[in-house]
């Protein structure tokens, strides 16, 4: 049960008639407010590097918007939720109301004391007692000594510590741990109380205590800004929501006219569903804000009239490549490869389906396009599980220097020679190799690594990113079905209390695909969802990494998000 | 409900004078940082009695180490110098242990200003913190470690035959200028720490050989007369030079070694100040 919710206690809250009520005195407002983050376009961690770049003139900083142009007016007593995806904007968004942060252009305005409810343990001494505790945590609250000692019995009280409130916080339990600090944190009712995620403190009858005085605090005039991965709570308990996107606030109104919106564009319906499930078990979700991972969205161009272009220039064929060519048309293949006699190869996927490879290459295009402009005569690339060798083909075919084709079946590195040699192809060979097995040193590092459709065959997708980052000079474009999402945090122990997750993993079952020409090498895969791979790609090294937008007419699901193209930067 | 709100009504205060922050209202980021220090002093006691609790909580020896660790860092000083170099330094136990005792508040200061920064990064990104609390915590709590030195000092004073003098009473100047010097390095150290993870340990090697070019535990003859002017150049020089005077000489260092002093603890605490506090709010998102 999460703390905001009321699930065991059958009075509703009637929002309207409450909050109209109180005054409608303004307690918020941004106006015209963006954030600009300015950092060095590789990640200098070190001054020596950064003294070093310095005299080199390597030093380049790149801005990218958390928050533009963003205008929100609050008012008194208003309970208001903030959904999006992790990197939106929405802790930027708390951390400008709580005046961590100052906004770059625009201005925020914000009446009253401020209490955050923040993350278990923060701002806690484990060698200092509970007394001393509530001292050092009520003066970071802003409290004055005085001011604490006169709300010191109330919060023993609240907190249930009682005798251990001597005692070292580190023989606390997590929930006495929880206990106190919700209890500093709500000491006083405060006039705006932010709650950055579903909090979960202690036993059930405790969260109970917790939701009673943040109700008691709404009923007082408390404005409650929440934040949330749970659209189903931001529809029971608020009174407004907005969506943030990008920076951007996509809709600001009714919540359930919002979180309808934010289905619609992110087909979330199953994922929402799994949150909620997992909500009710016993490791409560808390949703974790990343600083913002997805600092750019390339948007997919249109293409279609230049290739088609490519295609109608029909040339005279070679006897030795008609020869070739109808061993070609004697099999069937996974790619619609049009040969160069003007006849195209049979397709074993629907058309429908087949059109996927056709907005792939678009979007890879568009990404190579958009980082080396239109000559690649200088790239070097790697295609990482190239099946029949599409894209090797493709890459090949606009003019790369070279390009690798590596897939872990014979069947296929011969398909695709087969293509290689009726294209009369030179820049672009094919090897046989598996990517979870190889080891990197045995290949040079590449300008472009693509990866597509191969990380959700994997069993140990983490190794396989590790190795695609030790070939990638530049560039590696993954392309992959993700998994839902779960947030939240896993108890740790007792010292560190609790671990965020940063994202979760599909475990799924492939013992049929992996008999299959196409498809895993192994019958098991981890296949990572969508935060998870950003945040992984991140971690492993990648300085950037990018969301490739598809064409709004492209496969279904490329657009609905179960699959999507990201580009990470080395 | 099963337990009460507080019964005391901070809310009815407040309407009075509600705070009401305006990011479009900060004109002068030095002044307003210094206003909002003051406000989060009782933070500030809180801040340095942790530390000093923490620190000693699970020690037997307890708070008694930090007087034992410079009187014994002492003893093998004046064992070393006095029969292995035989320096001719009138007096040189107190000599060794006053110039350790004022290194050692400059050296905790500006390198726990930073460890306490990086410490309190995850906290100032949810909540609104001076961010130069920090520095002001690393330096009180150095602060109180230099006056429990001062206590085996004066005992080694006594021993040693070191007469007590009135001078003793201008004390507090020397400590002063030496806090607001030390303030400066550390709010200055503190913002680059921010941005680049390397700083403490390379500062802290900068450290080391800065405290060998100071004359702390070698009187400053042992350097040839013709290089002793460069000893000028190095703010600690006068300042520990301040400090021993009235201990050692029982009257006031020469004007020039004051005048030096001085200046060197208003211009870093001036500059300290204004370059932290420009972008003390970038700091948050740095750490």
């Amino acid at each position: 049960m999460s703390l905001l919710t009321e699930s065991d206690n059958p009075k509703p809250i009637d929002r309207l008639t409450e909050t109209a009520a109180s005054d409608n005195e303004m307690v918020i407002r941004l106006e015209n407010v963006s954030v600009v983050y300015q950092a060095p376009r590789e990640r200098i961690k070190t001054f020596k590097e950064y003294v070093i770049r310095k005299v080199k003139r390597q030093v380049e900083h790149q801005q990218f918007n958390a928050l533009s142009d963003v205008s929100l007016e609050l008012r008194r007593g208003e309970v208001f939720g903030l959904i999006g995806h992790n990197g939106a904007g929405k802790s930027t968004l708390l951390k400008l109301v709580s005046r961590v942060m100052r906004p770059t252009r625009g201005r925020v305005w914000v009446k009253g004391r401020i209490a955050p409810l923040l993350e278990l343990g923060a701002g806690f001494h484990p060698e200092l007692s509970g007394r001393e505790n509530i001292f050092l945590n009520g003066t970071l609250l802003g409290y004055s000594r005085a001011e604490v000692e006169k709300l010191f019995d109330g919060i023993v009280e609240f907190s249930e510590i009682g005798d251990f409130i001597d005692a070292p916080l580190r023989t606390y339990s997590t929930g006495m741990t929880g206990r106190l600090g919700f209890a500093v944190a709500t000491a006083t009712r405060p006039d705006i109380l932010i709650v950055d995620e579903v909090l979960s403190v202690g036993d059930e009858q405790f969260q109970e205590k917790c939701a009673e005085r943040i109700t008691e605090f709404r009923r007082q005039g408390t404005t409650i800004l929440l934040v949330t991965h749970s659209s189903e709570l931001v529809q029971r308990i608020c009174d407004r929501a907005a969506w943030l996107d990008h920076g951007k606030f996509c809709g600001i109104g009714q919540p359930a006219e919002i979180i309808h919106l934010y289905h619609e564009r992110y087909h979330l319906t199953s994922l929402v569903t799994v949150s909620e499930i997992v909500e009710s078990e016993p490791i409560e979700p808390k949703p974790v804000e990343a600083e913002p991972v997805v600092a750019k969205v390339i948007v997919t161009e249109d293409f279609l009239a230049e290739e088609t272009e490519t295609l109608s220039e029909i040339i005279a064929v070679s006897r030795e490549v008609l020869a070739l060519e109808q061993q070609a048309l004697e099999k069937e293949w996974f790619y619609p490869y049009a040969l160069p006699s003007g006849k195209n190869v049979q397709c074993y996927l629907p058309p429908e389906i087949a059109t996927i490879h056709a907005n792939r290459w678009a979007m890879v295009k568009t990404v190579l396009r958009q980082t080396f402009g239109q000559n690649w005569s200088q790239l070097d690339c790697l295609d990482i599980g190239c099946n029949q060798g599409f894209f090797s083909v493709k890459l090949a075919e606009q003019d790369c220097r070279s390009v690798v084709g590596l897939d872990a079946r014979q069947q296929n590195i011969d398909d695709a020679e087969l293509i290689r040699q009726i294209y009369e192809l030179n820049n672009v060979s094919f090897r046989l190799g598996d990517i979870s097995k190889i080891e990197p040193t045995s290949l040079p590092q590449f300008d472009v690594t693509l990866m597509l459709s191969v990380l959700f065959w994997q069993e140990n997708p983490i190794g396989v990113l590790r190795a695609a980052k030790a070939l990638t000079k530049n560039l590696l474009i993954i392309e992959t079905p993700v998994a839902p999402e779960i947030f939240g945090e896993m108890d740790w122990g007792s010292r560190e209390v609790h671990k965020p997750l940063q994202g979760s993993f599909a475990l799924l079952d492939l013992t049929e695909e992996s008999k299959r020409p196409l498809g895993s090498m192994t019958d098991l895969s981890f296949c990572p969802g969508r935060e998870s791979l950003i945040w992984l790609l991140q971690k492993l090294g990648f300085s950037s990494v990018e969301l490739v937008l598809p064409a709004p007419d492209a496969y279904e699901q490329l657009t609905s998000g179960s699959r999507m193209m990201v580009v990470a930067r080395v | 409900m099963s337990a009460q709100i507080n019964k005391i009504n901070f809310a009815e205060r407040q309407s009075a004078k509600m705070p009401v922050y305006d990011s479009a209202l900060l004109n002068n980021p030095a002044l307003s940082e210094l206003k909002d220090l003051w406000q989060y002093r009782d933070l500030l006691m809180q801040l340095i009695a942790r530390n000093i609790k923490t620190r000693y909580k699970r020690s037997v020896l307890g708070i008694l180490w930090t007087m034992l660790n410079p009187l014994l860092m002492m003893l093998v000083l004046t064992f070393v110098f006095s029969n292995v170099f035989r320096f001719q330094q009138p007096h040189y136990a107190a000599y060794a242990l006053a110039g350790v005792a004022l290194w050692n508040f400059f050296a905790q200061t500006t390198t726990g200003a930073m460890s306490e920064l990086i410490w309190g990064g995850n906290l100032m990104n949810k909540i609104y913190l001076p961010r130069s609390i920090f520095a002001a915590s690393a330096l009180g709590t150095s602060l109180v470690n230099l006056l429990l030195t001062l206590i085996p000092l004066f005992v080694v004073m006594a021993i040693t035959g070191v007469p007590f003098r009135p001078a003793l009473l201008i004390l507090p100047l020397p400590i002063l200028l030496t806090a607001m010097f030390a303030l400066g390095v550390a709010l200055i150290l503190s913002r680059v720490a921010a941005y680049f993870a390397d700083v403490l340990e390379m500062y802290q090697i900068f450290l080391t050989a800065w405290m060998y070019l100071t004359p702390i535990i070698y009187p400053k003859e042992i350097i040839s007369p013709d290089l002793q002017w460069l000893f000028n150049l190095n703010p600690m020089y006068h300042l520990i030079e301040i400090f021993r005077a009235p201990l050692l000489i029982g009257w006031l260092a020469g004007p020039k070694t004051v005048l030096a002093s001085a200046v060197a603890a208003f211009v870093t605490l001036a500059f300290g100040w204004w370059y932290f506090s420009r972008k003390a709010d970038e700091l948050a998102y740095r750490i």
